[in-house]
């Protein structure tokens, strides 16, 4: 199995798809958790153990990167394969709600 | 002159089988002015202050020493403390109630438990082949029958590890909260049949005298420590704290 197809099995969680949309600009810790709950009305509440872990899963997929701009804050940024992997879900949970508004259409009694 | 403080100190039960319940157990003595701020390695070390309302929890991600600032910057920034722990692969942290929790997301925390799988694993493989093998030689002498008991119960033990770790991945729990003191009674337990075995198996392997000497000296130093330890820790056995935790 191709590196590559590893990367693509790897299941996309709601947490893992919330801090690929929070690095699509440079951003560092507590500020990712801040920009995904502002982002989803305070419905998406990130816990910091979760977001460090995700942040170093993400880092070894290569989905996302680390800059380091300051020797105290380490900063991330999304990758172009993050970019690639993420323009692949949305479109993906887009198909899954228009299959839904079908059937429904269909009816529920 | 400096005052020591009061302290009291709680065997932990096993982060992986109840972990919730004594960090439950632990904001309950918070509540009591009992306030946790040290992890000894094997128990909960807590100082005796004003009561304040908090809450506790654990975290069991392995960090390195260059990532530790960055993950107690993120931690503190949430509002979660540090409480002093000489591990860099599980840390505890104290906050204020209705702080949100350490972990949202229950996938990545099933996740951090598959650490302690992998070296359950491996250690079992080793012990399991220690095992077959003294059991094979059982014949030739007393002491690979007693290297293969020990074996089959640090398999046993390894064994329950395992199947708790596998629980928590699939969200369930696998309780086994025993009394200290009972836990405290096997050590006692164990140590007297080390010591009762000794006469026989210097008859078995008496060119082994001295390592049976030795092994005796141990066993006994071991029950004399446990039944110490029994007497010493009985009151806290009866507080209702610790009673609250097993009535659930």
């Amino acid at each position: 199995m191709s590196k590559q197809a590893t990367q693509e099995n790897e299941q996309l969680t709601d947490a893992m798809f919330y801090i690929l949309l929070a690095l699509l600009e440079e951003r560092y810790g507590y500020v990712i958790m801040k920009y995904i709950e502002e982002l989803s009305d305070g419905m998406m509440q990130m816990g910091p153990g979760t977001l460090y872990t995700l942040l170093k899963k993400l880092t070894k997929l290569q989905w996302i990167q680390q800059l380091t701009s300051d020797s105290r804050t380490k900063t991330y940024l999304i990758t172009q394969e993050g970019k690639r992997i993420l323009c692949q879900e949305v479109k993906r949970r887009e198909r899954m709600v228009e299959d839904a508004n079908k059937a429904l259409k269909k009816g529920i009694v | 002159m400096k005052e020591k403080r009061k302290t009291k100190q709680i065997l932990c039960g096993g982060l992986a089988f109840c972990g919730e319940e004594e960090m439950e157990m632990l904001h309950a003595y918070a509540l009591d002015g009992w306030i946790f701020r040290k992890f000894s390695g094997l128990s909960y070390v807590l100082y005796k202050e004003e009561p304040q309302d908090l809450i506790f929890s654990y975290d069991l991600n392995k960090v390195k020493k260059e990532d530790a600032q960055e993950y107690l910057d993120l931690f503190a920034a949430a509002g979660w403390e540090q409480i002093t722990c000489n591990s860099s692969s599980t840390w505890f942290f104290m906050a204020k109630q209705g702080t949100p929790p350490l972990h949202s997301d229950h996938a990545t925390l099933s996740e951090e438990y598959t650490g302690i799988g992998k070296t359950a694993k491996y250690l079992l493989l080793v012990l399991a082949f220690v095992s077959l093998f003294s059991f094979f030689l059982i014949k030739q002498a007393a002491i690979f029958m007693y290297l293969c008991a020990f074996g089959c119960g640090c398999i046993g033990g390894l064994f329950m590890l395992l199947i708790g770790t596998q629980f928590r991945k699939h969200k369930r729990k696998l309780c086994i909260t025993m009394w200290n003191f009972q836990r405290s009674m096997c050590y006692c337990l164990g140590s007297l049949f080390i010591m009762l075995s000794m006469p026989f198996l210097s008859d078995i392997v008496p060119s082994l005298h001295i390592l049976w000497r030795f092994l005796r000296l141990g066993a006994w130093m071991l029950f004399i420590a446990t039944l110490f330890s029994m007497y010493w820790r009985y009151p806290l056995y009866r507080d209702h704290k610790e009673q609250y935790l097993f009535k659930k």
